[in-house]
Order: C-alpha cells, then sequence, then structure tokens
C-alpha cells in the first residue's frame, strides 16, 4: 500500500469523511430504531452530532496534571485507533493492503476496548474500576472466538492480507468463521445482552463514568468509530463483491453496514442483560464452537503444507 | 418468541412519547417565567425583597428604577408575584426554554420616574392602585399630591397644616 493510498483511506473513504458521518448515522439509527420497538418516539438523526458538539463545548473539570493527562490522552488514542483499523479494511475496489494488514487490523480493532479498561482504572471512580474489570474479563472471553475465527480464515486463505481473505471463495469456512465474527460484534460494541461492562443500571457507564466534556465526546467517537469499523469487518469479509465501479461498492459497503446495524439493535431491545458467567459460557460454547469447526476446515485441506 | 411479536407490534404503532416540548400542552396555572407590566410597576423592591433566589433585582437610579430578572436562577416559586402590591407581576404560561449563554433569557425593564408637578425633579411613581389600598376613597387631592415628590408633597401638608391654623 502506498502512502498516498494509506492517507486517502485515512481521510477519505473509509476514513476521516467517510467514517465520522456515518459513525454518527450509526450511533442514531441504534437508538432510534430501539426507541421504536419499545414505543418511543427516539431522537431526530441530528442527535449524535448535536451531543457531540455540546460535549466539545463544554468546561473539563480540573484534576491532577497526571490524571487528566490520561482522560484526555486515552480517548484521543481510541479514536486515532479506530481511523487507522477503518483505513486498513479493503473496502475500495483498487486497494492492495500488505502482508499481516489482518494482524494490524486485528490490534487496532482491540485499543478502544483495551484503552476502555485503562480509562476506568485511571478514573479512579469505584463504577470505572467495576466496568474496568468487567470489560477486561469480557475480551478474554469474546477474543478467543474472535481471534480463532480470523486465524482459520487467515489459514484457509494461505495469507495475512486483508484483500486475499476477502477475495477467497466462499466455503464453509468462510460461513462459519464470519458467523463468529458477527457472534462477536455484540459483545465487542457493548450492547444488550452483553452490554455488562456499561451497564447503566449497575453501574452508570462503566469505565466512561468519570469522562466528561471534550473526553467523553472522544469516547462516544472512538464508540461510533468501533461500529463503523466492526460491522465494515463483517461486511468485507462476509459479502466481498466486487462491482468494480466506486460508486456501487462505496453504497453497498455503507448498505450492507447500516442493515447489520438494525440486526444488532434488534437483538438489544429484544433481550435483557446477562451475567458475565452466562456471556463466557455462550461465547466459549457457541462461538468456541463454530470457530473451532472454521479452524478445522480451514486448516484441514493445507494440512500437509503447515506439516512441511 | 413473545418479545419479538411486541417489538413489531411497537413498530406498527405510532410512538407513545411526544415530542419535545412543543406538544404537551401547559396546565393552566402553569409558573413560568415572570413577567411584568411597566405601566403598573411602583419601583417598590418587593418582590427583589422576597426572592429566594436572587433572580430580581431592583436598582434605583435617579430618573429611573431598573427591574432586572434572570430566568437561568429563577426558582418559579411565584412569591414576587403574591407580594406585589399593585398586581403588576404575572407569571408567563410556558416554560422557559433551554439556551446557550446562561445570560440569553436575562431581562431589564426601566421603569421611568413621571416628572413632579411643582418642582419638576423625577419621583417614584404612585399608581392609583395604590392609592385605593391607602385610602378609603381617593379624592382630588389626594390625586394631585400622588403626583408631587417627597418634598413637595410635605411642604403642601405643611401648607394646608398653617392653612388650617389661620382660619
Amino acid at each position: 500500500m502506498s502512502w498516498e493510498k494509506f492517507f486517502l483511506a485515512l481521510f477519505g473513504f473509509p476514513g476521516l469523511l467517510y467514517a465520522v458521518p456515518i459513525a454518527w448515522l450509526m450511533l442514531w439509527l441504534e437508538r432510534k430504531f430501539r426507541a421504536r420497538m419499545q414505543g418511543r418516539m427516539g431522537p431526530p438523526f441530528y442527535q449524535p452530532f448535536f451531543d457531540f458538539v455540546k460535549l466539545m463545548a463544554k468546561r473539563q473539570v480540573l484534576r491532577p496534571s497526571f490524571d487528566s493527562l490520561l482522560m484526555m490522552g486515552l480517548p484521543l488514542v481510541a479514536v486515532s485507533a479506530g481511523f487507522v483499523a477503518l483505513a486498513l479494511l479493503p473496502v475500495s475496489s483498487d486497494s492492495r493492503g500488505f502482508a499481516g494488514d489482518v494482524v494490524l487490523l486485528v490490534a487496532f480493532l482491540e485499543v478502544p476496548s483495551l484503552w476502555a479498561v485503562l480509562a476506568g482504572f485511571a478514573s479512579r471512580s469505584i463504577f470505572g474500576q467495576v466496568g474496568a474489570t468487567r470489560e477486561a474479563i469480557l475480551s478474554i472471553t469474546y477474543n478467543l472466538p474472535f481471534l480463532t475465527a480470523i486465524v482459520a480464515l487467515a489459514s484457509s486463505a494461505q495469507s495475512l492480507r486483508l484483500i486475499d481473505i476477502a477475495a477467497t471463495p466462499t466455503g464453509g469456512v468462510r460461513v462459519l468463521a464470519v458467523l463468529t465474527l458477527g457472534l462477536c460484534l455484540p459483545v465487542k460494541l457493548r450492547l444488550t445482552p452483553f452490554s455488562i461492562s456499561n451497564a447503566e443500571q449497575e453501574i452508570y457507564s462503566g469505565p466512561a463514568t468519570e469522562f466528561s466534556g471534550p473526553q467523553l465526546a472522544m469516547w462516544e467517537l472512538a464508540h461510533g468509530l468501533e461500529w463503523v469499523a466492526l460491522t465494515g469487518l463483517v461486511v468485507c469479509l462476509g459479502f466481498p463483491f466486487r462491482t468494480g465501479l466506486w460508486v456501487f461498492s462505496f453504497i453497498l459497503f455503507a448498505g450492507l453496514s447500516l442493515v447489520l446495524v438494525i440486526f444488532l439493535t434488534i437483538l438489544a431491545a429484544g433481550t435483557a442483560r446477562l451475567k458475565i458467567p452466562q456471556a463466557a459460557r455462550f461465547y466459549w460454547r457457541w462461538g468456541m464452537g463454530l470457530a473451532v469447526v472454521a479452524l478445522i476446515l480451514g486448516v484441514l485441506p493445507n494440512i500437509e503444507r503447515f506439516c512441511r | 418468541m413473545n418479545i419479538f411479536s411486541i417489538l413489531i407490534k411497537n413498530l406498527k404503532v405510532r410512538p407513545i412519547t411526544l415530542r419535545f416540548p412543543g406538544e404537551v400542552p401547559h396546565p393552566k396555572d402553569f409558573r413560568g417565567p415572570v413577567k411584568i407590566q411597566e405601566e403598573k410597576c411602583i419601583g417598590c423592591g418587593l418582590c427583589a425583597y422576597v426572592c429566594v433566589s436572587n433572580a430580581i433585582q431592583v436598582i434605583e437610579h435617579k430618573d429611573n428604577c431598573e427591574w432586572a430578572y434572570s430566568p437561568g436562577s429563577c426558582t418559579f416559586c411565584g412569591q414576587c408575584v403574591a407580594v406585589c402590591p399593585v398586581q403588576a407581576l404575572g407569571m408567563e404560561g410556558w416554560s422557559a426554554p433551554s439556551y446557550f449563554r446562561a445570560e440569553a433569557l436575562n431581562r431589564v425593564h426601566r421603569i421611568p420616574y413621571p416628572l413632579c408637578r411643582e418642582c419638576g425633579r423625577p419621583t417614584p411613581p404612585v399608581r392609583e392602585a395604590i392609592l385605593a389600598r391607602a385610602f378609603k376613597e381617593v379624592t382630588l387631592e389626594v390625586l394631585t399630591r400622588s403626583q408631587l415628590c417627597q418634598r413637595c408633597r410635605q411642604r403642601a401638608s405643611q401648607r394646608g397644616l398653617v392653612s388650617i391654623s389661620k382660619r
């Protein structure tokens, strides 16, 4: 990947210019659709943007200098990681990627949740610490099937390049692996029934409890970018259609992402929050089961190449 | 799956919530921001005196008095309206909107002091409502004296006393 193309992906599509509006749109769609399913009216579509502007304009709470440095730095790094993860997605038809970009993508996708754990402890709030602990336990829970599914895809494609993984013909491995990735979406996005780390009715907002003003705005933006990146990843790997025309692939990518958001919203509206052991059991039984089958299917045809 | 049938049913019917704030009617005696009728006010400052949150301030100047009100700090208790001797205060029937700057809704009314009939000095206004409370019947003499400043009023009283003693 050349530098110009990387910067285009970082600041244009699917980076800054695309991701920020679509992140706000996704956050709105989730809220609105959930509200309608609960019989409420829901916010107007510009609400996430207004929330962002309002938070940015707020005065910051004075804290000890190291704490405030951490609390400003962590969400900023989470936002930047979200942008880089988006830039790595193989969306535009001429993106080539580079060997190993799937590893980098997985790492950057994990940054917001990891940083949320750090932020929860840095904020020195009891709710932040409980939320951070829960987030840390959950990340062990869901990363096992998530990473196994990625490994299954990579081993079946014999490549660590996202574009090669997306371009392999669809088979059992891909169906199972993408299904596992889809299963991991609600917990990675902290949606009900896996909204354990930011359970509003128990521990306010978990790791983000002590954050306010611009810092909270950055967390919200990072969360929105997580939405775009994770749904984008599933769409990229699950529906790797190449129309050739830039506009069509853009519409297909954005549209399928939004459809995925609607599915996640239905799940969030129709379920109640689980406990950590229940969530862990679900992911280690069903998620891990699917991922292991995918991994076996992905490794078996190439077994002699691994043995050599 | 019972919950999903409930969700689908909710999607089909109209939302039960209303858009904020316009469509919800305010009740009849709603206590909104305080409003003032300048032509009734006598600038006595009772409203500022009873205001618990210091939302009303009455500042006296040489030829007028300032009635300053900030809804941002008002608790809408209605004490000022109850205490006003001339019923110059009332409350709006709508709630104060949200705003960006704290001072955005602040209002300042100037109550001009009329000039004394005799010496031409500005003097706090005396309205008929307060006269009606103070005197059993508002005679022509009371009315003409109410248009004088304090000093001239004292002099008029002295003149009256002198004329009675001469009689």
